[in-house]
């Protein structure tokens, strides 16, 4: 295959040789704001349609007609320049920018376009504000900063994923998660989840190998026609980030440190010992004197106060023809929860050189391992966040002598801590390479190889306190993926007529491969490793591949900058679909129109920039297994029998499977209003998806429990509303505020095959407490209604399905009563600066959403008495006189059914708060150049996730998702660990 | 423009030598269906396959004995799954995770069954001899009736109780299709008689033994079929084909025959007529449990769900070596049984048929037809003999309810925490639990919670599907 495309180079250079002229004009075109060149400049020759437009360095090479001598330069935001050429072969043009509007570049993918004349919808989120509001990990730079775009943390466990949705959720089974993309390299992480065998919502963060202070940008591709050139793999929107690449001139060197602590945002109430004894005398007769008098505080022994510290070191520089940016940085996290660590080193270099006026080429190499010390969540015994609250008070962590104690089922949390090994280790490398020529002044061939290689590693070394005689894991995985991508992009200026277009070929393949050991019996503690054990009771090794082949194209095309028309295409052929399905072909076409530019807006005196577009087209969605569509045996312990090889039915057959497809209707306007204090930009979207990838469920008596399908379809539409605005402006002090909102409807349109419950309905459960219902959210919780206890007689009571009173518990009565997705999210940033102060703060929003405790069945479970620690709101009970109460009467008949899974667990999720609240302050430069070395200097405080308003009551985090990432569980926690609130000071110094 | 042309061409030239590439991949850990049965080392994997997924905790990896146990009255509950606390109490709803995913893992292991009851006629493979298919189709049958009789006793009332015509389990005879047939559940009668007709039919082609010893006892044998066959007829009350039965199996001295003392757990000899075969590597345990999860205490690294009742302890004679070999006391100063001394591997085999449950199949089978007779006498005497204890005598028994008390009271013993001590109550219409229980009332035979709730999560798909009495 290499061998394919360097032919194909040199054929392309030889056409250039033949291609070269006499008289031509080559220069760079900067401005104030981009010395090093600006993009997409409209160069042309006076009087004719002879034309190019500036590359991606401000670079252009033009062929001047003979008897022509003017050069003209234009571009959106800048005031349009003449140069005569006389005798020059060089033309270096500094544009003026037009304070009406702005150009800026927005990055797209497999390319560059100015915002102002981009048809696409697209959230963008520069460096600038990530430095701004510095931020942990990459994905939290994009809270509350995107319209549509949902970020919902998992938990609070270091390196945790957040749920990113934009637009809504627009898959059942198949993967909910963004396409992300890093310099053109799409990320492995639709099987982020295979990656980690330890419990609990713990998809791991994709971009956690990659820190904030490297991206130059990211943007959120939203709509059709931003992502339908990312075909079976744009339905649930794309993240571009592109790392910060060197600009010529003189060298640059940062430091920047910062260094906090954290806590958690809430911790769930939990019986002392002297409440429970009273409680379980209460239940038992017996006196609180025959229980036992001494205890231990396990939540308190496993909630610490955590410590955050990065250092940042980055150089960055160049000369005319090469760039450079490195940096180096080292993340150390010791969260707020026993025995959870996490260290991160990475390292980036990136670089490029030309080596003609025609040619370039480049590397983005970003490295990183990441040490996890890992503990368990949600629903494990070995969790520390779950089982400290589980712990009878009573269970005490060590014997007289002072040694751990064995506590069976629900583990010494101590000893764990203490004595096992729970490591993941992540080494990760994600580059590429390319190489550019201008094949015609006006057509750029670039072909692009990129890999992401991960590799994990796995340990778990629990010692003989804990599991007897001990007992030891390793998982190793490698996930090793190359992409190809070879585009050929030309557009050119024909007066007023400009032609973009796009063509192009990928080809991408990804090789998993894992090697698992597990042992048991070890002689001691002191021997880590798995040899050491006397049996081992797995040695596994797996492989799996997939591959996917595209082709795509995108054409623009602009009349006097003012209509705009761009369409996309591409063809996808996956091997993860069955063989009549292999192939599909997304679309996408838009058309807008700049009204500010018309004649009568044109002297507006309060209208700066108006545009309208609209767009439709479709994208799918290929992250299903890799083998889903055929019926399959499966080898493995799971066959095999009494030491003989065996295998199982694992799968039934469905060669008809094929992609998800979304079709996406948008909407949009963008206005700049008063000399442009106020910007506002407005979507009204609508997205079907189709063939949605389903699990029906059928019946056991099958043999199997669902059956993949192409069956069902959903919408999402929604409103997302962006406005950014200078409020005050004076030549010390700015407040400026931005209000990202995104309002969104979700419904399950169709569920063919699915059951039918009891009202005629199709659904698909997700969970015990939720489902997708058709003509509900995908996220439907479905329970009991449960009515608080009768002041009268003190029972429970809970609604029957025809609403009357009932005290039976019957799961028959399960009603409609709520959906885990907001109808409203999003994030409000004010700023203020004061000379060099700046004061941001950032809050976000989310409303209608409802979230269930499930753990709460478990903590306010009166059958738990003796088998676990307890709500303390269980000493609240109703007697005579005290009919208001929480629980039921002691031993009443609803005792044993009052925490029986209903709405008795289920919250309003609705929440504002303060994510970020951070303060820097700019050394002035007349102090800092005293110095002679620093050039500048910055400190700054943050305050994160430090207030929360909201209706739950104390112990209830509302960003909770034991679910992770799977999208028929959402808003659901067990004893998921609260977010963390930290207290953050920083340096960052520029030499 | 026509280099442009050029370029073009040749880039999608370029391009189209990619597309070459192969978009099919086969997976690497699994084989499509043909395959399955395409010959006879395929076919053979696919039949262990049925055992190993019967293996599974759900099935006979401990979850449905455990059940039973805290259903009745020969362990406590101290544990703390919910679903399995439901049970316990009596209390348990249609939703119950638990006993749905028990239903799904047996409808599994079905299913394996019927592919290879199927397929097996079929396959391409000369080499595959006619004896071979027969006995391969002949295994799979007695799996198929091993796994329908424990589903119907534990989802259907027993015939005493309802009748012939209680809603009994779904029958499905066939492997999967495609075609989603939702069916209905068949009578307790037309169950029995399927499973009958699988042993039966299966008896002849049937091995008497294999070459190895695990298999022997892991694999099904005309052993282990009369034997499944003597516990239908007696579940069933046909009392002469119970015996007849029992006796086809121990009149193979060679094969079957009493352990001299308790040390037989854990080993294949001759007290098992069938036992599931795990090991360190390969077993049923999963993170909710296990046989020596649930059966022993917390400091071993168990569960320690379920110790010995307080009315077990009492039923034991002190000097019984049946308490006093087979027990130890845990930290929580409670009693647990040693049956399954590993809960660090979980490598204990599933005991499903002993000898002595054949033993005491037909010692009970002819009391019902005879009275107190000297062959029971002399069966239940080599149990007692082993116990350490008196032998018993003609003279001890007033009449037959007398004796056969006597004998279900020994079965107890011999047989606690194995899981047969639900239907061993429920088949003579008694309560679960003894007078003075909470759960007294509740534990009645032919009370609605004596048995589970067909999943809700079936109903939801299957129409065809009705709900047993009080879990609507």
């Amino acid at each position: 295959m290499k061998r394919v495309l360097l032919s194909l180079a040199f054929v392309l250079v030889a056409v250039i040789s033949l291609k070269a002229q006499s008289r031509t004009v080559t220069g760079t075109v900067t401005s104030e704001e981009e010395p090093q060149g600006i993009p997409g400049v409209n160069v042309s020759v006076k009087g004719t349609m002879v034309g190019t437009i500036t590359d991606i360095d401000g670079s252009y090479s033009l062929t001047v007609p003979e008897g022509s001598d003017v050069l003209v330069y234009s571009f959106v935001g800048f005031l349009t320049q003449e140069k005569t050429i006389g005798n020059q072969n060089q033309l270096d043009v500094f544009l003026e920018p037009d304070v009406k509007t702005l150009g800026e570049v927005v990055v797209v993918g497999y390319g560059t376009q100015s915002s102002k004349l981009s048809l696409q919808s697209i959230s963008t989120l520069d460096n600038s504000q990530i430095e701004r509001m510095p931020v942990f990990t990459a994905q939290e730079a994009l809270q509350g900063q995107a319209a549509g775009v949902q970020l919902t943390g998992t938990s609070g466990v270091g390196g945790s994923q957040q749920n990113i949705r934009i637009r809504g959720v627009a898959s059942l089974t198949a993967g909910g998660s963004p396409l992300f993309v890093v310099d053109g390299v799409p990320l492995n992480d639709g099987s982020s989840d295979d990656y980690s065998n330890t419990s609990g919502a713990v998809a791991l963060n994709p971009l956690m190998e990659l820190n904030p202070n490297e991206i130059e940008s990211i943007s959120v591709l939203k709509d059709a026609s931003a992502v339908a050139i990312y075909g079976s793999r744009g339905a649930n929107g794309v993240i571009l980030i592109e790392t910060k690449k060197g600009k010529s001139g003189q060298s640059k060197i940062n430091v920047d440190y910062y260094q906090g602590i954290q806590n958690p945002t809430t911790v769930r109430p939990y019986m002392s010992l002297q409440q429970y004894n009273e409680y379980r005398s209460l239940r038992t007769g017996t006196p609180i004197t025959d229980l036992p008098q001494q205890g231990f505080d396990w939540p308190d022994a496993v909630i610490q106060q955590g410590a955050i510290s990065n250092l940042n070191l980055s150089a960055s520089g160049g000369s005319d023809r090469t760039t450079y940016f490195i940096s180096g940085t080292y993340f150390k996290q010791d969260t707020y929860a026993l025995g959870n660590e996490l260290d991160r080193f990475n390292g980036r270099l990136n670089m490029t050189h030309e080596f003609s006026d025609k040619a370039r080429f480049g590397a983005n190499i970003g490295l990183a391992k990441t040490y996890n010390d890992r503990i368990n969540s949600d629903n494990s015994t070995y969790a520390p966040l779950t089982s400290a609250f589980l712990h009878l008070p009573y269970n005490r962590p060590y014997d007289e002598n002072g040694n751990y104690t064995r506590l069976g089922f629900v583990p010494n949390l101590l000893a764990i801590e203490d004595l096992a090994i729970t490591d993941y280790i992540t080494r990760r490398t994600t580059a590429n390479t390319f190489f550019e020529v201008d094949v015609l002044p006006d057509l750029t061939f670039r072909t692009d190889w990129g890999i992401d290689q991960i590799q994990t590693e796995e340990t778990f070394r629990y010692p003989d306190i804990v599991e007897p005689t001990g007992s030891g894991y390793k998982r190793i995985i490698q996930d090793y993926k190359w992409l190809s991508t070879n585009t050929l992009n030309y557009q050119k200026y024909f007066g007023d007529h400009y032609v973009g277009g796009l063509l192009g070929y990928s080809y991408e393949q990804s090789d998993f491969s894992s090697i698992t050991v597990e042992g048991s019996g070890f002689v001691s503690d002191r021997l880590p490793n798995v040899a050491s054990a006397a049996t081992p009771t797995i040695t596994s090794a797996t492989g799996t591949n997939w591959r996917l082949a595209s082709y795509f194209t995108r054409l623009n095309y602009r009349y006097d900058d003012k209509f705009l028309f761009e369409g996309s295409a591409r063809r996808d052929g996956s091997s993860r679909f069955g063989a009549n399905n292999r192939y599909g072909t997304f679309w996408a076409l838009s058309g807008g129109w700049i009204l500010s530019e018309e004649g009568f807006l044109q002297n507006s005196s309060w209208l700066d920039f108006l545009k309208l577009n609209v767009s439709y087209g479709t994208s799918g969605n290929d992250r299903i297994s890799n083998f889903e569509s055929l019926g399959l045996y499966q080898a493995g312990t799971l066959g095999d029998y009494a030491g003989s090889p065996g295998i199982y039915p694992s799968q039934p057959a469905n060669p008809l499977l094929g992609w998800e497809e979304s079709a996406q209707f948008d909407l949009t306007v963008n206005a700049s209003l008063l000399s442009n204090r106020l910007d506002i930009e407005a979507s009204v979207w609508n997205k079907d998806t189709e063939g949605l990838l389903l699990d029906v469920p059928i019946p056991y008596t099958t043999g199997y429990a669902s059956l993949t399908q192409n069956a069902g379809s959903m919408r999402n539409r929604g409103v997302d509303l962006m406005i950014q605005s200078t409020n005050i402006q004076t030549p010390s002090f700015e407040w400026r505020t931005i209000l990202n909102a995104g309002f969104l409807q979700n419904e399950v349109l169709d569920l063919p095959g699915a059951s039918k419950d009891n009202e005629d309905r199709r659904f698909v459960e997700g969970s015990s407490s939720q489902r997708a219902i058709e003509g509900h959210p995908v996220n439907t919780f479905y329970l009991v209604r449960y009515q608080g206890i009768n002041p009268e007689t003190g029972e429970a009571e809970w609604l029957t399905k025809d609403g009357e009173t009932t005290n039976t518990y019957s799961a028959n009565d399960r009603v409609i009563v709520g959906s885990a997705i907001p109808r409203l999210s999003g994030g409000l940033t004010n700023t203020f600066t004061y000379k060099g102060l700046v004061l941001s703060a950032l809050i976000t929003f989310v409303e209608g959403n409802h979230i269930m405790y499930d753990d709460l069945r478990f903590l306010n479970n009166p059958n738990n008495l003796n088998s676990f620690n307890l709500d303390p709101q269980l000493l609240n009970y109703w007697t005579d006189d005290n009919r208001n109460s929480f629980a039921p009467k002691l031993n009443g008949d609803t005792q044993s059914s009052f925490a029986q899974r209903s709405t008795q667990q289920m919250r309003k999720g609705d929440h504002i708060r303060l994510r970020n609240l951070s303060l820097t302050y700019t050394i002035p430069t007349g102090i800092i150049e005293r110095t002679k070395i620093i050039r500048s200097a910055r400190v700054y405080g943050m305050l994160q996730n430090f207030f929360t308003l909201s209706n739950l009551e104390a112990g209830l985090e509302p960003e909770v998702n034991d679910g992770g990432g799977n999208n028929q569980r959402q808003g659901e926690s067990f004893f998921t660990p609260a977010q963390a609130k930290s207290i953050t000071l920083g340096v960052s110094l520029e030499f | 423009m026509k280099n442009l042309k050029t370029i073009v061409y040749t880039g999608l030239l370029g391009g189209s030598l990619f597309s070459c590439e192969d978009l099919d991949i086969d997976p690497q850990q699994s084989l499509s269906t043909e395959l399955a049965f395409a010959d006879k080392q395929a076919v053979e994997g696919s039949l262990l396959g049925v055992y190993s997924l019967s293996q599974e905790f759900e099935v006979f990896g401990s979850l449905p004995h455990v059940i039973a146990d805290f259903q009745s009255d020969n362990v406590d509950f101290i544990g703390s799954f919910p679903t399995l606390q439901d049970i316990r109490l009596y209390a348990t709803q249609s939703d119950n995770a638990t006993i749905r995913d028990l239903w799904r893992r047996h409808y599994r292991a079905i299913l394996a069954a019927n592919a290879v009851i199927q397929f097996t006629p079929e396959s391409p493979d000369e080499s595959l001899t006619a004896e071979e298919r027969a006995q391969f189709v002949a295994e799979a049958r007695f799996m198929r009736a091993l796994l329908m009789f424990q589903m119907v006793n534990l989802f259907a009332q027993p015939v005493q109780v309802g009748g012939e015509g209680a809603a009994g389990i779904p029958i499905v005879s066939e492997a999967f299709t495609g075609e989603i047939i939702g069916y209905p559940r068949s009578t307790v009668g037309e169950v029995h008689a399927f499973i009958l007709s699988d042993l039966t039919n299966s008896l002849d082609d049937l091995p008497v033994s294999y070459e190895s010893s695990s298999f022997t006892r892991g694999r099904a044998t005309q052993g282990a079929a009369n034997a499944l066959l003597s516990r239908v007829h007696l579940y069933r009350e046909d009392w002469q084909l119970a015996a007849d039965r029992a006796e086809d199996v121990l009149e193979n001295e060679a094969l079957y025959g009493l352990a001299s003392n308790y040390d037989f757990w854990g080993e294949n000899n001759a007290e098992y007529v069938f036992s599931i075969q795990n090991s360190e590597i390969d077993n049923g345990r999963t993170g909710s449990g296990g046989w020596a999860s649930y059966y022993n205490p917390a400091e071993d690294g168990a569960r320690g769900d379920a110790p010995f009742s307080e009315y077990l302890l009492e039923s034991y004679d002190p000097t019984d070596r049946r308490l006093t070999e087979l027990s130890k006391e845990g930290e929580n100063e409670r009693m647990y049984t040693t049956k399954f001394p590993d809960p660090v591997n979980h490598s204990d085999n599933s005991p499903i048929i002993r000898t002595t449950e054949v033993v005491l199949n037909r010692a009970e089978a002819l009391a019902q037809l005879d009275g107190v007779n000297q062959e029971s006498l002399d069966l239940i005497n080599l149990l007692r003999e082993r116990a350490g204890l008196s032998a018993v005598a003609a003279a001890d028994f007033s009449g037959k309810t007398d004796f056969v008390d006597f004998i279900l009271e020994e079965r107890r013993k011999e047989l606690a925490f194995e899981g047969h001590r639900r239907m061993d109550l429920l088949r003579y219409g008694r309560a679960l639990r003894p007078v003075g229980d909470e759960q007294f009332e509740a534990s009645q035979a032919g009370q609605n919670k004596t048995i589970l709730p067909i999943p809700q999560r079936e109903l939801d798909i299957n129409p065809e599907l009705v709900q047993n009495d009080g879990y609507n």
